[in-house]
């Protein structure tokens, strides 16, 4: 498999090469331009600013000090295209030399257009947020160091139509119920490359340090089309910052405080829990070579009997150009998360104590996760990018059993332990086939090996093709067509293929107003932890099921981004989803055993319909912002049997989210609110050995920040959990009481 | 259209954070609490656990009887298994022969406390000092016990049991039951039937 695929890998870059030398465009020498952006009314650099050859496949986004350089230009005429949030777009002619640099200076004025931003998950290119044909919502870096936001699954609560549970578990637009952290139906990404852990087909969110992440993109819908497995509900890509021209640090420290339960009884600890943490990120450039360190630790006690954690991460970004269109990336990194071990509570009179600990025991856990994806990007010509990557993932994780306390038994060994080795690589071309189309075109190969107490030893192997062509009609229409065909082989069990297909369109109606309509299928291979798990897990046993099936969707979108004013805008879509063969966890009588246990099957058949809509304002000068966003989501049970009709397990009716924030330099003041409607099913099985599984109330959180920057320093000071409501993150799980925290940002 | 969206926000944003002052919260019936006639200890009784040979168990009357002495014969057979899992089975009979004496010489009185207990299925911890049991029993209140664990030995602590003899005697006890945790010099039949019971366990 691996000399198959390092030989695709060289026949692309070949073919490229050919494609190259038979436009002879890269014989010519190139050029290049380099510029800066700032806002018209104060001068200041304008960040994160979307720079565009139009015409080519070539861009740049500007730095912290609204620097970019876009390279390796064919000598020709072109227009530079260069859009930001919040600011009119601005473009400019230029005649570009062979060996020579262009200086550009842009100067923005502020919009009332606020529709605009980049992505790149849609396509597998960049592109404007007003051209895709499926709702995207992006989650900038800001909104992570504002809210002290530790793990990237916790930045999700606040987009519209996402769920994130404890546990990491998130749900877009209802396509999750909660499955123990097993089998994600949404596929996360982390720069394009797929994060997920080949055991269980979950997240190990605690590796990626907050710090280094430039912006989250949360594509909505079925994705498979473009992504293969997991894709379902839809994709998450995790984009991390680059290295800056220059040298840059950036520590984030912060220590906080949980609130006492608000009810006496439920009192648990002596001793006040507390939370602390650091982050330190440090870009250079030394000669050609650019560098971007990231770390983060964090350590709580925990709010909750042996749910006490300590999180470390590292992750480090290595750019080196061999070439004026050679280029190779690196990016490695390692995170551990070591801490108790808290699935559900003892009861409502105790929900702070652990019910899912053994009696006498505390699990405790150790997870880690060590990661590198290289990657090279070859610039055919100004029409043709070549980009080939790698993938290597470990991931370990380890559970035993510590004694209460000292007059108890002798302390067990390791009980539950996995360990999963994935390599893979892919090969993508982008090419401009007209000049207002763009095909993609890829190959991907991964190979998973586990080794586990709990799941057996066992070997999957995945490919995949695809190809995807975007082309835009009379300027103002753009279509998007694409296939995929993904081929699997599990060891003991074959092999299976899908394939899945996309269509979208996105219609320009006028300034401020796009229509898009989108149609996909999704699909998700069944995890090896659920066709091969045996085990004691939370006082129930857990047995295997080797002969589950794929689960399959298909979704439709219709949607709308309007401006409404000079201020505020709109964007709402209406979406109807199908799901086929969902598999979920089930009681099931083993004759083997002569008993009852829970398996995975395949025993649903769903259908989700809904709108969302979300709508941000911004008043004087953006003094004040307030972003509103409100979701949907009707689910229904279609299988046959008693439960026909019924709403799907775990998802809620209802989510609204208000965020507001004032500014006033070098003053800030933000207010976050977030509403889910009361959970209407839970699984029966869980009632067997959860206590008053049935206690569930809606969602009300609040959240305040205030914030004061001077120079190089910010210092923040956050309330979440305002009010000290007392709600759920997960059945049986009560969430956090009101904390607060103390952060200091410093950047030089 | 501006101000209207903004009045609307403004006012839904209020009404849901007013409304935040609910969740959830304790059930309204405190759990009834429990008093044994001697403190447990407490710790973990998670073992296999057999009668204590050479002291099976303590009984004690509750109240003053009106005779000289009395003197309890006790006999515990049987065998107490309680899993990781929360699960647990008990098999057990247990003989308590009060002898009382009077002018310094015995009651000719032939009583014979006598219980078989038996049941399997979720057991439950409360406070980490108190065992509920899924047992059934005629004469003792053996589905509430109290208990103290230490490495080897777990002894359990019954609540106030009252028997009646023939109208005549009544007497107002309680027992304290000594298990010694199964271990390398039980017989190898028991022990096998352990590990195999372990192994279907998943452990």
């Amino acid at each position: 498999m691996k000399i198959r695929t390092i030989c695709i890998f060289w026949i692309l870059l070949a073919l490229s090469a050919s494609i190259g030398q038979v436009t002879g465009t890269n014989k010519t020498a190139t050029g290049r331009v380099v510029g800066r952006v700032t806002e018209s009314a104060t001068g200041n650099p304008v960040a994160g600013a979307n720079v565009l050859v139009l015409g080519t496949m070539l861009g740049a986004a500007t730095d912290g000090e609204g620097w970019f350089i876009i390279p390796y230009i064919t000598p020709g005429s072109y227009t530079i295209l260069v859009s930001a949030i919040g600011y009119k777009k601005e473009e400019k002619d230029i005649q570009v030399l062979g060996g020579r640099e262009m200086d550009l200076a842009f100067v923005l004025e502020e919009t009332v257009v606020l529709l605009d931003g980049v992505a790149v998950t849609a396509s597998r290119y960049q592109q404007s947020v007003n051209d895709i044909p499926i709702s995207l919502s992006l989650v900038p870096a800001q909104e992570l160091s504002e809210r002290n936001i530790l793990s990237v699954d916790q930045a999700l609560r606040y987009v519209p139509g996402v769920n994130a549970l404890d546990g990491g578990q998130v749900s877009i637009r209802g396509s999750s119920g909660f499955n123990w952290g097993v089998g994600s139906r949404v596929l996360v990404l982390l720069n394009g490359s797929p994060f997920m852990a080949g055991d269980m087909h979950n997240v190990n969110w605690y590796a990626i340090p907050t710090s280094n992440v430039k912006q989250i993109e949360v594509m909505k819908g079925a994705g498979s089309a473009l992504y293969g497995s997991s894709a379902m509900g839809g994709v998450i890509n995790i984009i991390t910052d680059e290295p800056k021209e220059g040298s840059h640090i950036y520590v984030r420290t912060f220590t906080g405080l949980y609130s006492r339960p608000s009810h006496t009884q439920w009192q648990w600890a002596d001793e006040r829990n507390h939370f602390e943490g650091t982050a330190v990120d440090f870009s250079t450039y030394v000669g050609p070579v650019s560098a971007l360190f990231s770390s983060n630790y964090h350590a709580t006690t925990g709010y909750r009997e042996n749910d006490d954690r300590q999180v470390f991460n590292f992750m480090a970004t290595l750019g080196y150009p061999f070439s004026h269109r050679l280029r190779t990336d690196l990016m490695a990194g390692y995170g551990r998360n070591k801490g108790g071990f808290f699935i559900y509570w003892k009861d409502l009179a105790h929900p702070y104590d652990n019910g899912s600990d053994p009696i006498g025991y505390h699990t405790r856990s150790t997870m880690q996760n060590t990661f590198a994806y290289p990657s090279i990007s070859y610039v055919v010509n100004d029409k043709i990018n070549l980009l080939l990557k790698g993938r290597y993932n470990k991931a370990s994780n380890e559970d035993r059993l510590q004694n209460k306390g000292d007059g108890g038994a002798e302390g067990l060994d390791t009980f539950r332990s996995s360990r999963v080795t994935t390599h893979g690589g892919e090969a993508q071309l982008n090419c401009q086939v007209t000049s207002q189309g763009i095909l993609v075109v890829g190959y991907d190969v991964q190979h998973d090996e586990v080794e586990s107490i709990q799941f057996d030893n066992r070997r999957a192997s995945r490919s995949s093709y695809y190809v995807q062509f975007d082309q835009r009609f009379w300027g103002i229409l753009k279509t998007t067509i694409g296939a995929r065909y993904d081929w699997e082989k599990v060891q003991g069990i074959g092999s299976t293929g899908e394939v899945t297909r996309k269509l979208g369109m996105n219609l320009t109606l006028g300034p401020g107003t796009n229509l898009r309509f989108s149609a996909g299928e999704g699909f998700r291979v069944p995890a090896i932890a659920e066709r091969f798990i045996s085990t004691f897990t939370a006082g129930i046993r857990l047995s295997p099921n080797p002969d589950l099936r794929p689960e399959k969707s298909k979704s439709l979108e219709l949607g709308i981004k309007q401006a409404l004013s000079k201020s505020m805008n709109l964007d709402a879509a209406v979406f109807y989803n199908e799901y086929e063969d969902l598999i979920e966890p089930q009681l099931y009588r083993d004759v083997d055993q002569a008993g009852v246990t829970v398996r995975f099957q395949n025993v649903l058949q769903a259908r989700v319909l809904g709108f969302d809509v979300s709508h941000r304002t911004d008043w004087w000068s953006r003094l004040l912002s307030t972003r509103i966003g409100y979701s949907y989501i009707d689910t229904k049970d279609l299988s046959p049997g008693d439960e026909y009709g019924a709403p799907l397990k775990y998802r809620s009716k209802h989510m609204v989210y208000v965020s507001n924030d004032l500014n006033y330099p070098p003053l800030s003041f933000g207010i976050d609110f977030r509403y889910l409607s009361r959970i209407e099913r839970v699984d029966e099985y869980h009632k067997v050995f959860i206590k008053d599984i049935d206690a569930r109330v809606p969602t009300y959180v609040t959240a305040l920040r205030f914030g004061f920057t001077r120079e190089h320093f910010t210092l923040r000071f956050l309330i979440d959990n305002l009010f000290q409501y007392n709600y759920l993150i997960s059945p049986a799980n009560l969430a956090p009481p009101r904390t607060a925290t103390i952060q200091l940002d410093v950047r030089y | 259209m501006n101000r209207g969206l903004t009045k609307t926000s403004f006012i839904l944003f209020s009404v849901l954070i007013f409304a935040c002052n609910r969740g959830l919260t304790p059930p309204e019936t405190p759990s009834q609490e429990i008093v044994f006639p001697v403190q447990p200890e407490g710790g973990n009784p998670v073992g296999v656990w057999l009668p204590d040979t050479s002291n099976t168990a303590d009984v004690a009357l509750l109240e003053e009887f009106p005779v000289d002495s009395i003197i309890f014969d006790t006999d515990v057979d049987g065998l107490f298994s309680f899993e990781l899992t929360g699960m647990c089975s008990v098999y057990a009979v247990i003989s308590i022969r009060p002898l009382i004496y009077e002018g310094g010489a015995p009651l000719p009185l032939n009583i014979v406390i006598q219980d078989t207990l038996t049941g399997n299925g979720a057991f439950e911890l409360i406070d980490d000092e108190v065992l509920l049991l899924p047992v059934e029993s005629t004469i003792f209140n053996f589905d509430t016990l109290g208990f103290s664990s230490r490495q080897s030995t777990l002894d359990l602590i019954t609540l106030p049991t009252t028997y009646v003899y023939e109208n005549l005697v009544t007497l107002q006890f309680y027992s304290i039951l000594h298990l010694v945790r199964l271990g390398t010099n039980a017989s190898p039949c028991i022990i096998k039937t352990l590990a195999l019971h372990r192994e279907e366990e998943g452990w």
